[in-house]
C-alpha cells in the first residue's frame, strides 16, 4: 500500500498535489476572496449602477499603477504590508496552538505605546523602540496567557478586557507622563519621528526611491519565515502545534502544557507589537492620543490576514498584500461616489465567509476519508467496524448522546 | 390486550464487519423486572438503540402492546410510554428538580407562564407513592447522585411512561443507595410498571429480577426465569467458552517491584462526592504480566490515569522503580521509563492531524537523538526513526512516515501507538485494551509484542475487558469492581466463571499484605538521621 | 453643586440604561448557548438604521409619538436582521463565534462609514438627527424615554427568563443542550432565539446611546467600545438580570465621571483636575474593565457563566 513518489508520473504527482488538503485550504481561501469581492461588487451596484463598474476596477488595479510616477503606491502599499502581516501572524500564531487571540488589538496599542515612548521620550535608535514594542507586547500578551494557564479564564473574554485597558492605558498615558512626545499644535498627535529623532525612523538603507520605502516589510517577511520555520522544525513548534490539534495528547506526550500557553501568547503579541513598531516608526502615520473611541484598525485585519492565509505564515505574507492592495486601491475611488472603506467592507466579508470555509474545508475531509476508507479494506478509524466492536461506546454517544460540554472547557 | 409491553422479535442489526444483534427475540411482559445480562460489546446497548429508534434494524419488528410499531427517536418513543434511566444522567444542573422534571412539558398559564403549583404536588405525590421522595425545589448541583436518579426516574413517571429502562443504574451508586434503588424498583412494579434493567451485577439481577435474558456476542443466549437459575449458571451463560488464543509464554522468575500503587483513591468525574478508585494497593514485578480484569466502568481507567499522571489523585501513593512519582509529572514519568498505550487512542494517543512520524516521536521530541542542538527537530533521524517502526511493526499507511493518522485505519493507529511504546524500551508498559476494536490478526501481533516485552524483564500491567485476552496474557489477574481490587487470581488455575463471579462484584477475597512499602527521599533521609542519632 | 450632581446623575442613567439593554441583549444570547462578541457591531447597525428613519420620518412631518415608535422598531428590526448573520454561520454551521462575532464588528463599521460618506456626499461621517421627541424635560432635568423603556425591559427579562416556558428552555439550551435535546426541545430554535433578542437589545441599547446626549452622531467612532463594557457588565452581573441592572449604573457611573469628572472635582474639592495631575477621561473609563479581568481571574473556577456557551451544538458528536 505504500506509495513511492518516485513511480508516479507527473500529471499522477501534479494530481496529488491538486488534491492535497493544502491544495483544498487554497481553494477555500481563493474561493473566499471570490466570494466576498463579489458581493462587493453587488453592494456598490445597488448603491451606484452608473459608476460601480469603473470604481470597482480602480479598487482593485488602482494601487497597482507602479509607473515611474506612481512609484510610491508600491511602495505604500509594501510599507502597510509590514505592520498588517505581523499582526496577522500573532494571530494565527495563537490559533495553532488553539487559542482566539482577540487580545492582538490590545498588543499592538500597547506596542505602539512602547515604541513611541522609547522613540519620541528617550530617543532611542529604531531598533531599540522595535524591541521596546515588541516587548510591550509581550507583556500584554502574557496576562491573558497566564490568566488562562494559572486561573482557567477564557483568553478571549480576558483579549476583549485588555484590549480597552490597552487603549486607554496608552492614551492616558501620552495624555500625562508622557505628554511631550504629543503636538498639541497637531490636534494632539504624536510628533513624527523624522521632526523629533530620525534616528528613531525604520532605515531605507540609504536607496531613496520613494519616501515609503523602508526595511519594514523586508523585516516582516523575514519574521514570517521564522514564524514558518519555528512551527515547523523546532520542537517548540512541535509542541504549539500538536497542542492546537489535540490538548488530550499533548498532556498525555507529558508536555508543558502551562508554559506553552503563556509563551506562545506571549509570542504572538510580541509580534503585535512589532506590527505596531514598523507601522508607527516608518512614518506612515502619528498616534492621536486624545480620543479614546476605537482601536486602530490594521490588528483587526490581522485576525482577516490569519483567517484567510489558512493560518499558514508564508500564506499570511500574500494575504497581507492583497489587503493592502485592495485599501490602498480604494483611495483612488471617485470619493463621492464611493468612500475608500468599500475596502473594509470586502475585507469584513471576507472574514465573515472564513468561519464558513473552515466548515465546508471539514466537510470536504470528513466525505474524502470516507471515501478513502471504502477504498482500502482495513477498518477505518472513526467508523464503521470499530463502531461495532466498540459498541458501548457508541452507545454512549447515540442513547446519551454525549456532547462536547462534559469534555467543554471549564468556562471563565 | 397482550400480556407482554415490549416484544422486540428477531432483531438484526450489522455494521461493516460485525453482527452486533443477530436474531434477537426479547420479550417484556407487564409488570415484570426483566434483566438484560451481558459482557461489555454483547450487543445490549445496540439492542436499547434499537428500542429507542436510533438505529433501523436490518430484520426484525418491535410489538408495543402487541402491536407493530415504528419509532423513529427517543420522543417517539416516549410518546409510546417508554422511558430510560441513563448512565449519565441529562439533568440542568443548576435547574431545580422541579424544573429538571417539566423541562420540555411545562405546564402553563395562557401557554407561555410557568405554573409549578401543581407540578410540584404531582412531583411530592409521585414521589410518595413510590418512595422517591426529593426536595422539588433544590438544585441538581447540590443534591447526591442517589436523589439525581430519583429526578430522574419521576422525569419518566412524570411523563406517564409505563415501560422503563434502567441502564447499568447502580453503576454510580453506595451500596445504601443500591438497596434504595432496588425497592424503588420494586415498588414500581407493584404499581404495574414494567421494567428492563440492564447490569453486570448478578446480584442485584438475582435480588430483583423476575427473568433475566442472558446476551453474548450479539446473540441471545438464553432467557430465564430467576427463581430458577443461579448466579453460577448465569456466569458460565454470560461469559461463555471461546476459542484460546494460543500464546507462547516462558517460564520464568519474577524480579524485583518495578510499580507499586499503595491506598490509591482517584474521585469520580461526574458524580461529585463519590470515589471511582477507592484504596487500591497492589505491585507489579518486572518480567510479570499483572491484567486488571473487570467490567468497563469499576475504576479501571481512573486507576490507570492516577499511575500514569493524567488526572491527580485524591489520596494514596506511587512508586515506580525506586523513586516515589505520586506527584510527579507526566514528562518525569515518561523520562523514568513508564510507556503507556492508551484506552482512548485517539484522545490521549495520537494526533491525528499530524504525519505518522510526528506521531512515532510524540514523548520523545526532545530527546538528542531526534534534535539539533535541543531547539531544532532533525527531520533526518525522525524520518529514519519512523522508517524503522514502519517497516518493524507492520504499520501500513498510504504515504508511510509522511501519511496523516487520521487517513489510517485504527489497527494501524493502534499499531503505530504499540510500536511508539514499546521502542521507546520502558521498564514499564501500561496497556489499557490495547486490542480493542482490532480484527485477529493484529491482536495476535500485538499480543506477541507484549509477551516479548515481559520475556525481556519489563514490568507490563494490562487492563483488558476481555476476558480471553486476561486469561491468556498474563501471569497474576487482579479483579477490580466498584473501585476497589476484589479478588487476585491465578490464570493457570482459575476459569472464565470464578473470574465472572468476582468481576459481576459475587465474590470478594482480596487482602493486600504489605511486602514493599513506599519510602520517599524525603522519609528515607529523615530515617538516617535517626539512625545517626 | 447640585447642578453637577444633576448633570452627573443624568450621565448615569443615560449610559446606565443604554448599557443596560445591551448587556441584558448578550446575557440572552449567552444564556441560549451563543456567545455574541458581535454586540459593537449590532449596535452600530441598529443606531445607523435608526437615525436613518428617525431623520426621514421627521422630514415627512409625521407626528411625534409615530415617529419615536417607529423609530425603535426599526432599530429594532435592523439589530435582529444584522444578528442573524451571527445565527445562521454559528449555529447551523458551526462556525467560531469569535471569528464570527469580530467579522460583524468589522462589516458594521465598513458599511455605516460608506452610507454617512454616501449621504453627505463624501465629505463628513457624521450624521445629524433631531432628538426632541424622545426628550422630556422636567425642570433642569432631562428624562428620556429610554429610561422608561428600559425598566420594562429588565422588568420582562426578570420575567421572561425566570417565569416563562421560553426562559426555562432557554436556558436549558445554554447549560445542558443535550439534556434539552433529550426532551424534545430544539437547541437551535432555542439558540436562534437568544441571538435575536440580543439583535433586537443591541439595536434600542445603540438609539439609548446615541440620542440623548449629542444632535450628531460620528460614525468613524461607531459607539466606541459600548458593546464590548456591556459584554463586561454581562459578565460581571454572572449572567443575570437584576445583577446586571446594577452592574450598569456602576459601570455607567465611572464611564459619566470620565465625561464630566471636572466639574464635579471643582465642585466638590475646588479645583480642576488636568492632565498634569495625572488624572484624564480614560482612568475613569479603565476601570470597568480592570474590575471585570480581575474578577475573571478570581471567579473563573465558580463561574456562573451558561456551562455550554461558545460551544456548537452538535448531535452526533462524541
Amino acid at each position: 500500500m505504500k506509495n513511492n513518489d518516485n513511480t508516479m508520473t507527473f500529471p499522477q504527482r501534479a494530481l496529488k498535489v491538486a488534491k492535497s488538503d493544502g491544495a483544498i485550504k487554497l481553494y477555500a481561501s481563493f474561493a473566499c476572496i471570490f466570494i466576498s469581492l463579489f458581493i462587493g461588487f453587488i453592494f456598490l451596484v445597488c448603491l451606484d449602477p452608473a459608476h460601480a463598474g469603473a470604481e470597482f476596477y480602480t479598487m482593485l488595479v488602482g494601487g497597482m499603477n507602479f509607473s515611474r510616477l506612481a512609484m510610491d503606491n508600491f511602495f505604500a502599499i509594501l510599507a502597510k504590508a509590514g505592520p498588517l502581516l505581523c499582526c496577522g501572524l500573532a494571530v494565527l500564531f495563537a490559533y495553532r496552538a488553539g487559542m482566539f487571540n482577540i487580545g492582538v488589538a490590545g498588543q499592538y496599542v500597547v506596542g505602539v505605546f512602547g515604541s513611541l515612548m522609547f522613540a519620541l521620550q528617550f530617543n532611542l535608535p529604531w531598533y531599540v523602540c522595535i524591541l521596546a514594542g515588541m516587548l510591550f507586547g509581550a507583556i500584554w500578551g502574557a496576562i491573558p496567557g497566564l490568566l488562562k494557564a494559572f486561573c482557567n479564564v477564557n483568553e478571549t473574554l480576558a483579549g476583549i478586557m485588555l484590549n480597552w485597558i490597552g487603549l486607554y492605558f496608552t492614551n492616558y498615558s501620552f495624555q500625562t507622563y508622557l505628554s511631550d512626545c504629543v503636538n498639541a499644535n497637531d490636534g494632539y498627535k504624536t510628533f513624527t519621528i523624522a521632526s523629533r529623532n530620525p534616528g528613531a525612523a525604520i532605515p531605507d538603507l540609504g536607496i531613496d526611491v520613494s519616501s515609503y520605502f523602508s526595511i519594514s516589510i523586508f523585516i516582516a517577511v523575514i519574521v514570517a519565515v521564522l514564524i514558518w520555520f519555528i512551527m515547523k522544525y523546532t520542537t517548540f513548534g512541535y509542541q504549539l502545534r500538536a497542542s492546537g490539534l489535540n490538548k488530550h495528547a499533548t498532556k498525555y506526550a507529558g508536555m508543558n502544557e502551562k508554559r506553552n500557553i503563556v509563551v506562545t501568547l506571549a509570542i504572538a503579541g510580541a509580534l503585535a507589537g512589532l506590527g505596531a513598531s514598523l507601522y508607527y516608526l516608518s512614518g506612515l502615520e502619528q498616534w492621536q492620543a486624545q480620543w479614546s473611541n476605537s482601536l486602530p484598525q490594521v490588528p483587526w485585519n490581522g485576525i482577516v490576514v490569519g483567517f484567510v492565509a489558512q493560518l499558514n505564515p508564508i500564506g499570511a505574507i500574500f494575504a497581507s498584500l492583497f489587503i493592502c492592495l485592495i485599501s490602498h486601491g480604494s483611495r483612488f475611488m471617485m470619493q463621492i461616489y464611493f468612500p475608500s472603506e468599500v475596502a473594509d467592507f470586502v475585507v469584513a466579508i471576507i472574514v465573515y465567509l472564513c468561519g464558513l470555509t473552515n466548515f465546508a474545508f471539514i466537510l470536504i475531509q470528513k466525505y474524502r476519508n470516507k471515501r478513502k476508507h471504502k477504498d482500502i479494506a482495513a477498518p477505518p478509524d472513526d467508523g464503521v467496524k470499530e463502531e461495532a466492536v466498540e459498541e458501548e461506546k457508541v452507545v454512549e454517544t447515540i442513547v446519551e448522546e454525549k456532547t462536547p460540554i462534559e469534555a467543554g472547557e471549564g468556562g471563565k | 390486550m397482550s400480556e407482554y409491553a415490549i416484544e422486540m422479535e428477531h432483531i438484526s442489526k450489522s455494521f461493516p464487519g460485525i453482527k452486533a444483534n443477530d436474531d434477537i427475540t426479547i420479550g417484556l411482559k407487564k409488570g415484570e423486572i426483566h434483566a438484560l445480562l451481558g459482557e461489555n460489546g454483547a450487543g445490549k446497548s445496540t439492542l436499547m438503540s434499537v428500542l429507542f429508534g436510533m438505529y433501523k434494524p436490518d430484520e426484525g419488528h418491535i410489538k408495543i402492546n402487541g402491536e407493530v410499531v415504528e419509532i423513529n427517536g427517543p420522543i417517539e418513543a416516549n410518546k409510546h410510554g417508554i422511558g430510560m434511566v441513563h448512565q449519565h444522567f441529562k439533568l440542568v444542573e443548576v435547574f431545580t428538580v422541579l424544573e429538571n422534571i417539566i423541562l420540555g412539558i411545562e405546564p402553563t398559564k395562557f401557554k407561555f407562564v410557568l405554573t409549578k403549583k401543581e407540578a410540584r404536588q404531582r412531583i411530592i405525590g409521585l414521589g410518595k407513592q413510590y418512595d422517591l421522595e426529593v426536595d422539588p425545589d433544590a438544585k441538581i448541583e447540590d443534591i447526591t447522585v442517589a436523589m439525581q436518579q430519583k429526578t430522574e426516574i419521576l422525569k419518566m413517571l412524570y411523563r406517564e411512561n409505563d415501560v422503563l429502562i434502567f441502564d447499568e443504574p447502580t453503576a454510580v451508586l453506595t451500596p445504601q443507595e443500591i438497596d434504595g434503588l432496588l425497592q424503588v424498583m420494586r415498588n414500581l412494579k407493584n404499581e404495574g410498571k414494567s421494567i428492563l434493567f440492564i447490569s453486570h451485577k448478578l446480584d442485584e439481577i438475582m435480588t430483583v429480577a423476575d427473568r433475566v435474558s442472558v446476551l453474548r456476542k450479539g446473540k441471545l443466549i438464553a432467557t430465564k426465569v430467576v427463581s430458577e437459575t443461579t448466579k453460577e449458571e448465569l456466569s458460565r451463560l454470560m461469559v461463555g467458552r471461546d476459542v484460546q488464543f494460543s500464546v507462547d509464554k516462558k517460564e520464568h522468575e519474577f524480579g524485583a517491584n518495578v510499580l507499586r500503587v499503595r491506598d490509591l483513591v482517584m474521585s469520580d468525574k461526574i458524580h461529585k462526592g463519590l470515589n471511582k478508585v477507592n484504596g487500591v494497593s497492589f505491585s507489579v514485578r518486572s518480567g510479570e504480566i499483572v491484567a486488571i480484569a473487570g467490567i468497563d466502568g469499576n475504576g479501571q481507567t481512573e486507576l490507570v490515569y492516577g499511575i500514569t499522571g493524567l488526572e491527580k489523585i485524591v489520596s494514596g501513593r506511587v512508586a515506580f522503580k525506586d523513586q516515589e512519582i505520586t506527584t510527579k509529572s507526566i514528562f518525569k514519568r515518561n523520562a523514568l521509563g513508564m510507556a503507556h498505550i492508551p484506552e482512548d487512542r485517539q484522545k490521549h494517543g495520537l494526533v491525528l492531524d499530524y504525519s505518522l512520524e510526528n506521531n512515532m516521536i510524540l514523548e520523545t521530541y526532545w530527546k538528542p537523538e531526534f534534535t539539533k542542538g535541543k531547539i531544532l527537530l532533525d527531520r533526518k533521524k525522525i524520518r529514519e526513526y519512523s522508517d524503522n517502526l514502519i517497516e518493524k511493526f507492520d504499520i501500513r499507511s498510504g504515504e508511510g512516515s509522511k501519511s496523516i493518522v487520521r487517513s489510517m485505519s485504527g489497527g494501524n493507529q493502534q499499531k503505530a501507538i504499540v510500536a511508539r511504546e514499546i521502542e521507546r524500551d520502558p521498564d514499564l508498559l501500561i496497556a489499557v485494551q490495547p486490542t480493542r476494536g482490532l480484527d485477529v490478526g493484529a491482536i495476535e501481533n500485538i499480543h506477541k509484542y507484549i509477551v516479548e516485552e515481559r520475556d525481556k524483564g519489563r514490568a507490563v500491567l494490562l487492563v483488558s475487558f476481555e476476558l480471553e485476552e486476561v486469561l491468556d496474557l498474563s501471569d497474576r489477574i487482579l479483579v477490580m469492581f466498584n473501585g476497589e481490587i476484589v479478588g487476585e487470581l491465578n490464570p493457570k488455575e482459575t476459569t472464565p466463571e470464578e473470574l465472572g463471579l468476582y468481576m459481576a462484584g459475587a465474590k470478594h477475597n482480596y487482602e493486600f499484605v504489605e511486602d514493599d512499602p513506599i519510602i520517599s527521599e524525603k522519609e528515607l533521609k529523615k530515617e538516617e538521621k535517626e539512625n545517626e542519632k | 453643586m447640585g447642578d453637577q450632581l444633576l448633570l452627573l446623575l443624568s450621565y448615569i442613567l443615560i449610559f446606565g440604561i443604554a448599557l443596560l439593554f445591551v448587556a441584558l441583549g448578550g446575557m440572552f444570547s449567552e444564556r441560549s448557548g451563543v456567545i455574541n462578541i458581535g454586540l459593537e457591531g449590532i449596535m452600530v447597525v441598529g443606531g445607523f438604521v435608526g437615525i436613518l428613519a428617525l431623520n426621514a420620518m421627521v422630514e415627512a412631518n409625521l407626528p411625534p409619538a409615530l415617529v419615536v415608535i417607529l423609530t425603535i422598531l426599526v432599530s429594532i428590526a435592523a439589530g435582529m436582521l444584522y444578528s442573524l448573520l451571527l445565527a445562521v454561520v454559528c449555529i447551523n454551521f458551526k462556525a467560531d463565534q469569535t471569528l464570527t462575532g469580530t467579522a460583524l464588528n468589522l462589516l458594521a463599521t465598513a458599511a455605516s462609514l460608506i452610507f454617512a460618506k454616501r449621504i453627505s456626499g463624501g465629505v463628513s461621517t457624521s450624521v445629524d438627527f433631531m432628538k426632541d421627541y424622545f426628550i422630556f424635560n422636567f425642570g433642569s432635568f432631562s428624562f428620556n424615554i429610554f429610561l422608561f423603556i428600559g425598566l420594562i425591559i429588565l422588568g420582562l427579562a426578570i420575567f421572561v427568563l425566570y417565569f416563562t416556558k421560553f426562559g426555562l428552555r432557554l436556558r436549558s439550551c445554554g447549560e445542558n443542550p443535550a439534556a434539552a435535546d433529550s426532551v424534545g426541545i430544539s437547541v437551535v430554535k432555542y439558540r436562534y432565539a437568544g441571538v435575536l433578542i440580543s439583535g433586537a437589545l443591541g439595536g434600542i441599547g445603540a438609539l439609548a446611546y446615541i440620542l440623548p446626549i449629542q444632535s450628531t452622531w460620528n460614525t468613524s467612532t461607531g459607539v466606541s467600545g459600548f458593546g464590548f463594557l456591556a459584554l463586561a457588565i454581562m459578565i460581571f452581573g454572572q449572567w443575570k438580570p437584576v445583577r446586571i441592572g446594577i452592574i450598569s449604573l456602576i459601570f455607567s457611573f465611572f464611564l459619566s465621571l470620565s465625561y464630566v469628572y471636572s466639574g464635579i472635582f471643582n465642585a466638590w474639592f475646588g479645583f480642576v483636575p488636568v492632565a498634569e495631575h495625572g488624572v484624564t477621561s480614560e482612568l475613569f473609563r479603565m476601570l470597568p474593565f480592570i474590575a471585570s479581568l480581575i474578577l475573571l481571574a478570581f471567579t473563573s473556577k465558580k463561574s456562573r457563566a451558561p456551562k455550554a456557551e461558545g460551544i456548537p451544538y452538535d448531535k452526533s458528536s462524541r
